[in-house]
Formats: structure tokens, sequence, C-alpha cells
């Protein structure tokens, strides 16, 4: 039987001890991560905020975005990072609604990642890290478009898909067991090149799907160049779920623009130069 | 077997003797188990092996009964806590024997809960990804903190309280295995029973009964924030932590009366859990029982007196549509029935029915095989699986079975009046299954809704998912059967030091009068 | 930005004079002077001045501002000069742009060129902690990627709590083992 023999003193002595030595470590990386963050080189770099403008007057519901996309990025089967809805309250009034991930400032799939592998990226794209998720899903509970995915069994992998590095912004090959979403073609984007499904529908001569960034205040259709403040207002923009607060970089505009307000309140046209910042 | 000195507690042998024999019924059950826990194995190898598409669970309907049981079995482990250390800071004499039993099923639950989460996750080889990048924002991360410091302050709380008994059985069980001696005198801390030992007993135990309430408490309030932190319909509540709260330990009341009648009956524990302890635990059932009719009456009137399309979507599934069943059977077996039977023996009117004709057993045989045929024949017909529109035929062969079912019940009243203890545990068992299907109803329908303009998802869990859950609660079974083998599940040193005397199991009789 | 903006606000600047003379006669526009000046707000005003080789100011004439962009040039208004000559145009206050250009009765007629490649917001500097809870968005500190100071102390103070009284209780553990 081994006597031990412990004061009270010496007690709290030794527990502040152990939890000091518990404790210093993450300290310390707390500390590291901040020194790293404010030094880290994309502090420095240009700050994008990508957009994405859906016209859904010009949208014709060809879905030729969703094959654009599925092919540009090896979409497993089974999923469509933009899909193409068709909504409306009654037979007369349909009306086709492209929904690729919202891409939200106060995302609540990034809110609730427990490790942090889904996140933004310098440029307010939400990205997934394949290499961390852990396939917990509950950014998929969480998110209120319902536009993640998950791969429920061992993709297919195409002979391409081999020979390309993974990265976050490019997730290929995919993988079984973690997330998948709209990544915005951020692998595009930061080479100039527009996402996969706005050159798909330039192609088919739609031009339903602009493109650009917040910053510069100018997005595209791949054809046309155009401010966003006077698209957005001209168009008489709306963001899905708007209510909910989550701030969406995707911006619809709407379907019947017929201006209803009496004539007098009306801007003059081509003026709208109040300083709006989305 | 018989002890070569005069035994002083003859009374504690039907405790010890578990401890000292095994007997053919738990070799079987102990075999049947194993024999459940392996296909559960097998089932949880194939989904390891070809992924969580071999679940009913899809892009729309991502958590399904893993998630259930998650929250099922840790809403079971608040047993512990409610009966040993509300009632022990209460000062309530009478939990003396039952505490024992009840913080070993909150061990066990967590035990098995916890790994639910494990099973659902896509990627569980990185499981250590949580502690490493962990973000203390994610309530994920919340309930991993909080179940581990439950479940390693329900351990010392199980643990505390055992080292006399384990003297005890270290002086007492001679005859034993090796293993079970040495074990006995390991885990016995050197305990001789000195006044010294006896007050670092006492001020440990007491410290612990104090600091476990809140700890069992944030384990459910978080549990119940990962849905309420979403924006999904029928989640985002802020009664959610409450509600989880009094769901968890009605359930836990549910889960120590149900075993405490299991090992009344198996083990012959009469004179330990008296009629006394069943009522006293039914009054207490009762009691959450209504607390959460009153929270569920207020979640569910708030959201479909608002009406946003959403709760109405949902709420609507439920009353009448693809949920309903699921929901009602709900309601009526976890909630009515067990209010119901917990008050038998107030309800002086039930006698009365014995004299109804109709709820005879042959004019209930009779109704029940013409029920039997009418809805076989539907069923080949191919009408009585209809999934929202509901046919004619279905809703007259679903009232016809409410009626005969509810009459069934009612035959069976004046006879569990007489069975009080029966009336309980049964009430226990409707309870326990209720509150698995609340959990259900709680995860599946918010995650079927449609939230983008399509229709709702469906949902069908497959036999992985079953023989999964099948194998979680033969764990649990398992685990409580062998602890039940190896430390004995009467506090003994609790009773022999009660104040007040514990009736003896001669006095039954007048209990019930009483 | 606020480089850019201090720079701005120094007051006028003419950067660029680009006079390409294509005809000479009498109230042609054969100058343009393109002007800056940032407005309190953060917007930018900008001036064309059209004069003609005479230097008297032109008026009527038109004038269309452009901006180019990642995406091209982009036309920011079109409008003619008043009579003294001057035609002006708001630019709004995000927008960043590489180049601002003004011509003068069409396409490569005269024309004027501001080069604005310092006129660009550069990525806020992220402390994260305080300055994660205070600015960013309206919801930084759930969102943030990192530990949050008052998160981990809260986080800290409850679980410390919570342990350190299983620490005690173990620490009587001990006395029953080491107890006579």
């Amino acid at each position: 039987m081994s006597r031990l023999r412990l004061s009270r003193r010496t007690f709290v002595k030794t527990l502040i001890a152990t939890g000091a030595a518990a404790t210093l470590p993450s300290v310390a990386k707390l500390a590291e991560t901040w020194a790293a963050e404010s030094h880290s080189p994309h502090a420095r770099k240009t700050q994008r905020r990508w957009v994405m403008v859906i016209d859904l007057a010009a949208c014709d519901g060809c879905k030729k975005c969703t094959a654009a996309c599925q092919k540009e990025h090896f979409v497993p089967f089974g999923q469509e990072w933009i899909r193409v809805f068709e909504t409306g309250n009654n037979p007369y009034d349909k009306q086709n609604f492209p929904l690729p991930c919202q891409h939200c400032e106060i995302a609540p799939c990034v809110k609730v990642c427990p490790v942090a592998a889904t996140y933004h990226n310098d440029e307010g794209i939400v990205l997934v890290d394949h290499n961390k998720c852990i396939g917990c899903r509950f950014c998929m509970a969480a998110c209120p478009y319902g536009v993640r995915f998950f791969n429920w069994t061992e993709p297919k992998h195409s002979p391409q898909e081999q020979f390309v590095q993974y990265s976050p912004e490019f997730p290929v090959p995919h993988r079984k067991g973690t997330v998948e979403k709209c990544m915005l073609c951020a692998h595009r984007v930061k080479i100039g090149r527009l996402p996969a499904c706005v050159e798909a529908c330039a192609a088919a001569e739609m031009w339903a799907i602009w493109f650009g960034d917040a910053n510069e205040n100018l997005v595209t259709n791949g054809r046309d160049v155009a401010k966003l403040t006077d698209l957005l207002a001209e168009g008489r923009a709306f963001r899905y779920k708007e209510e909910l607060g989550t701030h969406p970089r995707v911006y619809y505009l709407l379907p019947d623009r017929r201006d209803r307000r009496p004539a007098d309140s009306r801007k003059p046209a081509g003026k709208s130069d109040d300083p709006y910042r989305p | 077997m018989t002890p070569t000195v005069p035994d002083p507690h003859p009374e504690e042998r039907p405790v010890l003797r578990p401890l000292q024999r095994t007997g053919w019924g738990f070799r079987l059950l102990v075999a049947a188990l194993l024999a459940v826990i392996a296909a559960g194995a097998y089932a949880y190898v194939t989904q390891l092996r070809l992924g969580l598409g071999v679940t009913g669970l899809n892009n729309r309907v991502t958590w399904g009964i893993y998630i259930t049981n998650f929250v099922f079995f840790i809403g079971v482990s608040h047993a512990g806590t409610l009966i040993s250390a509300i009632l022990r800071v209460t000062g309530a004499e009478w939990r003396r024997p039952i505490t024992r039993m009840a913080e070993a099923i909150t061990v066990f639950a967590l035990m098995v809960g916890a790994p639910m989460v494990l099973i659902d996750m896509g990627r569980p080889e990185r499981i250590l990804s949580v502690f490493r990048y962990g973000r203390l924002q994610s309530p994920i991360l919340w309930d991993v903190i909080s179940i581990t410091t439950y479940l390693t302050g329900s351990l010392l709380y199980l643990y505390l309280p055992l080292i006399p008994d384990m003297a005890l059985l270290r002086d007492r069980l001679t005859e034993v295995p090796r293993w079970k001696r040495a074990l006995y005198r390991a885990l016995a801390a050197g305990w001789r029973g000195t006044p010294r030992q006896h007050a670092a007993l006492e001020r440990g135990i007491s410290a612990m009964a104090i600091v476990i309430i809140p700890v069992a408490i944030s384990v459910h309030t978080v549990v119940s924030w990962i849905f309420g932190m979403t924006l999904r319909a029928g989640w985002h509540s802020t009664i959610f932590g409450p509600y989880f709260v009094i769901g968890a330990i009605f359930s836990g009341i549910a889960a120590i009366i149900t075993a405490m009648g299991a090992f009344r009956w198996v083990y012959g524990l009469g004179g330990f859990l008296t009629d006394r302890h069943f009522r006293n635990l039914g009054y207490l059932l009762l009691t959450f029982n209504l607390l959460y009719m009153y929270f569920t009456i207020s979640e569910y009137l708030t959201i479909a007196y608002g009406a946003e399309v959403k709760d109405t979507t949902l709420v609507h599934a439920l009353f009448y549509g693809a949920f309903s069943h699921v929901f009602w059977v709900m309601l009526i077996i976890g909630l009515v029935l067990p209010a119901v039977l917990t008050l038998i023996p107030h309800l002086a009117p039930i006698d009365l029915l014995r004299r109804v004709p109709a709820l005879r057993p042959i004019p209930l045989g009779v109704g029940a095989a013409i029920l039997g045929g009418v809805g076989a024949t539907l069923h080949v017909r191919g009408v009585a699986y209809v999934n929202t529109t509901l046919g004619v035929h279905h809703d007259v062969v679903l009232v016809a079975a409410g009626v005969l079912g509810a009459a069934a019940f009612l035959a069976l009243l004046p006879v569990l009046k007489q069975r009080p203890v029966a009336s309980i545990v049964l009430a226990s068992l409707l309870v326990n299954a209720g509150m698995w299907l609340k959990r259900y109803i709680i995860v599946v329908p918010s995650m079927a809704l449609p939230i983008t303009p399509t229709e709702w998802a469906t949902y069908q869990p497959t036999w992985v998912e079953w023989s999964i859950t099948a194998g979680a609660f033969a764990t649990f079974i398992l685990l409580y059967a062998l602890f039940a083998k190896i430390f004995p599940l009467i506090s003994l040193w609790e009773v022999r030091e009660a104040k007040v005397p514990e009736p003896a199991p001669g006095a039954r009789a007048q209990e019930v009068v009483a | 930005m606020r480089r850019l903006r201090s720079l701005l606000f120094c007051g006028l600047f003419v950067v660029a004079l680009a006079a390409m003379p294509t005809r000479v006669e009498g109230a042609e526009p054969a100058r343009v002077v393109l002007q800056t000046q940032s407005a309190p707000d953060g917007s930018a005003r900008l001036t064309a001045t059209v004069v003609d080789s005479r230097g008297a100011p032109v008026a009527e004439s038109p004038v269309t501002f452009k901006a180019r962009t990642t995406f091209g040039w982009l036309t920011l208004a079109e409008t003619t000069t008043g009579a003294d000559g001057k035609a002006r145009t708001i630019l709004a206050v995000a927008t960043v742009v590489e180049e601002i250009a003004v011509e003068v009765g069409g396409e490569g007629t005269v024309r004027a060129a501001i080069l604005l490649g310092a006129r660009r917001t550069s990525a806020p500097r992220i402390r994260p902690g305080w300055d994660v809870l205070r600015g960013v968005s309206p919801q930084p500190g759930f969102i943030s990627p990192y530990l949050v100071p008052l998160q981990v102390i809260l986080f800290g103070m409850i679980l410390g709590g919570i342990w350190a009284t299983y620490g005690y209780v173990a620490w009587f553990l001990l006395r029953i083992r080491g107890a006579r």
C-alpha cells in the first residue's frame, strides 16, 4: 500500500502547474497563428470579391451550365453543382431558376464546420479542403440552399482526372466520404477566365450569367461588360433567401422587370451613380 | 456457498449471488447479444468498405437513424445524473438502492451513444482532426468537449461510491476467480472504512454530485444546439435546449425503471427495489411526461400559429402527411399511454371497465381477426401503403385499428391496476420506444423538408443501418449485463447506512395499500 | 485604399494631358484634359475639359468616359460639355478600375487617359481576435477559422472549473488510498 501524503497546498500547486503546462503550447500556437496571419502573403494580395449575377429573364432552362460544370469538374454522378430548378406558383408562371452555391459572406456552412475544412478563400469563394473534411455533413444540414453534396461511395474516376493535382480550388480527383460543392471555378477565375457555367451560357448565346468583381464594381456575361451596381438596380436584383442574413454573393435579376412605380419617382436611366455597396 | 461465519446481512445475498454464480440463462443472453453485435459489426465493415452509400441517406436527408440513436443514447445517459445527483443533493433517502444502476446506465449509454457519431462520419479515420484543427465555434466541438467531460465525470461518479462495496466484496467473496479478487482488491483502493476515509469519500461524492448536474445539462443542451444552430424549419428553435434536456431526463427515468424492473425480475432484488421505488420513480416519470407534453405543445403550436411557409410545410407533414404515422404513434405511446399507466392507481373508474362486455377477450379477439383479414386483403391488393394521399380503405382500416387498440388497452387497464409495478415498467418501456421515435421525428423530417423549389425527399433506412442500430442496443445491454456480473447492482454500503430503514420485503402488500 | 485616398485628397491633380489634334479648325476639339478629384465620401469626380486648338473651351461636344477593367473597357458615362467646355461624371465609391479614359467625338479622335494602377483595395490585414470580432463582417466571431480570445476565455473558464473539480475529487481518491 503506497502512502501518498498530499497537502491541499501541494495539490493546488500541482493543479496550477499542470494546467499551465497543458495550456502553454496552445497559447503559443495561438500567438503563432496570429503572427503568421498578419504577415501572410495573402494579406498583401489584391482583394477580389467575386460575385455572380443570374438574369432570370434571360435563362431559358437549357441546363448547359450544369453540363459544362459537370464536364469541367468531373462532377461525380448524382450531383449538380449548379442546378436549374423549374419553379413558379402556377402552370402559367413557370420560371427557370439556376442555383449554384451562393458563396454567402456569412456562410452557415463555414460557421458550423468542426475542422475548418470549409472556408472562405481570399477572394470570398467558399471552398472545401477535402484533405481535412471528416464527412460529418453538418455543413449540409446547415446550408439553407441545399447546394452541398456528399460522395456517398467512391466516385468513378475518368482517366483525365488522374493527371490533376488536387487543390481545394480544383477538387479533383474526388474523394469518398467528403462534401462537394460549387467552387465558383476558383481555379479559372484566378487566371482571368470566366467560370465554366458563364462561358457555357455565353456559348449558348443566352448570356444569362454575369460574373465579376464587386470591388471593381464590374461584371461580364462573356459579351458585355456592365457596372454591377447599375445592373443590379436596373435588373431589380434580389438575393435568394435574403432574409436569412447569409449575405449571398449570387444575385438574381427579376424575370419581369416592368417598373410599376409612378413615373416621377423613377430615376433617369443611366444615371444611377449612387454609391451602392453590395 | 454457505458462509462459514454467520452472515450479518442475509438480505444482501440476492445482490451477491450473480457475482458468484453464472447460469445458463446468462450465457445464452451473452451469446445472443454477441451474435447481434457481430451482425452490426459486419454491417459496419460493409459500410466502411463501400461508403455511406449503403445506407438510406442521400444528399437531402444526410442524417438518419445513426444520429437518432446518438440523441437517444445521450438522452438515456441522463438517468444517472437525475437519480444519483439530483436526488442526492436534495437528500431523497429512498434513492440509495437505485443510484448504482442509474450511474451505470449513464456510463454505458455514453459509451454506446458517442460512437454513433463516429459511425455516421464519412471519414472516421480523420476523427483526430477534430482535436488538431478543431474550431471552437462549431457545435460539434462543443459536443465532443462536453461529452468527454461528462463521460469522465460519470466514470468518476460511478467509481467513488463503488469503493466501499469493492472492499466489502474483497473481504467477503473469497471463492470467486482470481482475476475477480484482484480486480476487487485494486478497485477497493485500500478502503478500510476509517473515519478519515469516510469523510474523504463523502466530500468527493458531494462535490461530484454538484458538478455533474450542470455538466449533464450542458451535454444535452449542446446536442440540441447541433440542430438549433442551423436555419432549418423544426430545428431553429430557442426552446430546443430545455426541450432536449427535459426529454433526456424523461427517457433517462424510463431507462432506469426498465433496468430496475428487469433486474428485480431476473435477480429477485425485490427486497431492495421495492414498490415504493417504482411508485416514486413513476411520479417522476409522470412529472417529466407532463413537462415534455408542455414543451411539445409549446413548440408545435408556436410554429403552426405563426405559419411561416416552411413551418407549415413541416407541421402538415407531421400531423397529416408522410410522417404522421410516426408522429401520432410517438405521441400516443410516448406520452399519452405512459401518463395513463403511471396514474392507474389513482383512477378509480377503471374497475368499471371490467363490466363492459365488449372489452372481454372473445369480442376483442373476433374484432382483431376481422380487422387482420381486411387489412391483409387490402395489403395484397396494394391499397394499404399509400404515402401521403391516403385512400379511403386505408383510413377505415387505420381508424378501426386505432379503436381496437384503444379497446385492448382499456381491457388491460383493470388488470394492470392490480400490478402497479408492472404498469410503471410497461409505461417506461413505451416511453423508451416513444422517445426514440421522437428523436427520429426531430432529425429526419426537417432534413427531408424541401428547402429549394423541389419535392419532399425520401429516406428509408437500410439493413446496414438497422443492423448497426440493433448492434448498438445489444452492446448497451451486454455492457450492462457484464457490469451486473462483476459489480453489485445495489450500493450496499449506502443502503446499510440509510437513516430511514427500508421496508422489508414482507411489507409489500401494505405498500400497495398505502 | 487609404494611401490612394490621401493621394487624391492632396487636391486636384492632373495626370495626363494627351492631345492629338486631328483637325485644325475653329471650334473643333483639339485637346482634352482629364482631372480626378476625390470626394469626402470616397467617390471620385471625373472632369474632362475640352478645348480647341486655340485653347478656348468647346461647348456641346460629345464626351465619353471609359474605364479599363478586368473584363475590358466599360463605358462609364456619355455626356456633352457645357458652356465652359467641361463634362463631369462620378466614379462610385466601390468602383476600382485600372485606367480611366475620356474620348471626345467618337472613337480615337481626341483622348486622354489616367492610369490608376495603384487604385486597388488591398486586403484588410486581419488579426484574428479582436479585429475579427470588430469589423470584417457582422458575425466574425462565429465564422472565423481561428480561435477567438473571448470564446477561448469563456470555454477555458467553464471547462477549467469543471475539470478542476474533477481534479479535486481525484485528490480525495488519493487521500482514501493513502489514509490510515
